[in-house]
């Protein structure tokens, strides 16, 4: 399968490539002399390292739907001990680089849809910035209290949703919204798609488009408060309350984040918050990890994704509620 | 939602393909600047900033401002798009790389929105393709 992927995406073949040539001459003719805190062999270790798990971090992320901030940020601030900053400038780039990239052959194969994804997009990149603000006057009036009680509620909403999914079965994976709403229908949110797992063509209707514009305004809210990004909750949105495929969702998902973050980022470039140094390594690997991730999951069944999904919500869910436990009761949970 | 028995096949909406194909290839195009970037700055001393101290106050936990503070000759955090006028160090080229991936998504909204308003008769979403490039365009440059 990779043999087939390197003859159809050369482009892919010849990124690998010289991003493992460039890696070697890095290390090879290396002019950082190294300090106390660092050594010269450490930093190309790091960066190569930071290269290496982005690539995989992107696959799943893509696969899934969520974006690789949701992976990225728990392990950056739980095992280094970078300035938060930084980390949450570089996990904006990990949540969307892997979007940008998959969203070429996703849109070719009709696996994300333009239409769907613009009509979500708008109320996620106004409601995000609100979402950001609204953060730092929370953390002004209300304190870490309020902030520990709504990440516990967040917890509680994404256990709720993994349930969802378990409980479903794969009723989500192809789901039959029965009633389409006029709101959809005069909004023409429908497709059709090449299924390769199936070797069928699955064509489909979204619904409650109205509903899904109001969650995407929540969606957008919390991902710009909690700075998750809301990857977590797109995919949930589409697939169980639009009844869009899920492979569908998970593929809008990653071309809507790419859209949202673009937005944000900015602000982190210009004030310097954003570091060439630190944040190429995981832009690469991001974009390799976000080409394979969405050739694979063209292949894939949709059975695999939404098992992916339940864990990604399970483990994201877990973070949230220690977080806000520990906050509340000022007790340390050692959870990663 | 219907599973076709057969192998039909699939027009896919011209203004996808060309969002997904401006950002694809844009994307990759940034990937190979940062590639050269991150050469440079590991193998030549062609730098804004020596990528020795920036390494290590990164890993030290060092905030933003205190980074800045302390590089020779800067001082202070930028405020703007420093990198255009640094492209030929190492750091600059790396972040010009980073920087078109993000701006990527302007032109490519841009070519999906006159798609979709000229080719495909969908002016709402022309419009809201119009809308999103704008914010991202004033989150640029504001």
């Amino acid at each position: 399968m990779l043999l087939e992927l390197a003859k159809r995406v050369p482009e892919l073949t010849l990124l690998i490539l010289i991003t493992i040539l460039a890696y070697a001459i890095m290390g090879w003719g290396s002019q950082i002399a190294g300090t106390a805190v660092l050594s010269a062999d450490a930093a190309w270790f790091i960066v190569v390292a930071s290269f290496v798990l982005s690539t995989g971090i992107a696959i799943i992320a893509v696969l899934g739907g969520v974006g690789g901030g949701v992976i990225f940020t728990p392990i950056m601030l739980g095992f280094t001990s970078i300035d938060t900053l930084l980390v949450r400038a570089t996990g904006l780039v990990v949540a969307m680089f892997s979007g940008l990239v998959s969203s070429g052959p996703f849109m070719r194969r009709g696996l994300a849809d333009i239409k769907l994804v613009l009509y979500c997009s708008i109320p996620i990149i106004i409601v995000a910035m609100a979402g950001a603000k609204t953060a730092i006057l929370m953390a002004d009036s209300m304190g870490e209290t309020g902030d520990a009680i709504l990440r516990l509620l967040l917890g509680l909403v994404l256990i709720f949703v993994a349930a969802i999914y378990i409980l479903g079965g794969n009723k989500t994976e192809y789901p039959e919204p029965g009633k389409i709403d006029g709101a959809s229908r005069k909004l023409q949110l429908r497709s059709r798609y090449w299924e390769e797992s199936l070797h069928k063509v699955v064509e489909f209707h979204a619904t409650n488009a109205v509903l899904g514009g109001l969650l995407f305004l929540a969606v957008g809210f919390t991902g710009g408060f909690f700075g998750l990004g809301g990857g977590w909750a797109i995919v949930p949105v589409l697939n169980v309350v639009m009844g869009v495929p899920l492979k569908v969702s998970a593929a809008s998902s990653g071309v809507l984040l790419a859209i949202g973050n673009a937005a944000a980022v900015w602000s982190y470039i210009t004030k310097g918050a954003l570091i060439g140094v630190l944040a190429a390594p995981w832009m690469l690997g991001q974009i390799i990890g976000g080409i394979l991730g969405a050739h694979i999951l063209t292949k894939i069944r949709a059975a695999f994704v939404r098992s992916i999904l339940i864990v990604l919500l399970l483990l994201t869910s877990l973070k949230l509620l220690a977080r806000g436990v520990e906050a509340l009761f000022g007790i340390d949970i050692p959870l990663i | 939602m219907t599973i076709g028995k057969n192998q039909d096949p699939v027009e896919i909406p011209r203004s996808g393909i060309v969002y997904g194909d401006i950002v694809y290839w844009t994307t990759i195009a940034g990937a190979f600047l940062a590639i050269v970037g991150s050469i440079i700055t590991f193998v030549t001393t062609n730098n804004y900033i020596d990528p020795n101290y920036l390494l290590s106050s990164i890993w030290e936990g060092k905030g933003v401002a205190a980074i800045w503070r302390g590089v020779e000759g800067v001082g202070a955090p930028p405020d703007g798009h420093w990198y255009l006028g640094q492209i030929t160090t190492g750091n600059g080229l790396t972040m010009l790389g980073l920087v078109l991936g993000v701006f990527s998504v302007i032109p490519g909204l841009l070519g999906a929105s006159w798609i979709l308003l000229t080719k495909e008769g969908m002016p709402p979403y022309a419009g809201l393709a119009l809308v999103a490039a704008l914010i991202t365009l004033f989150a640029m440059i504001a």
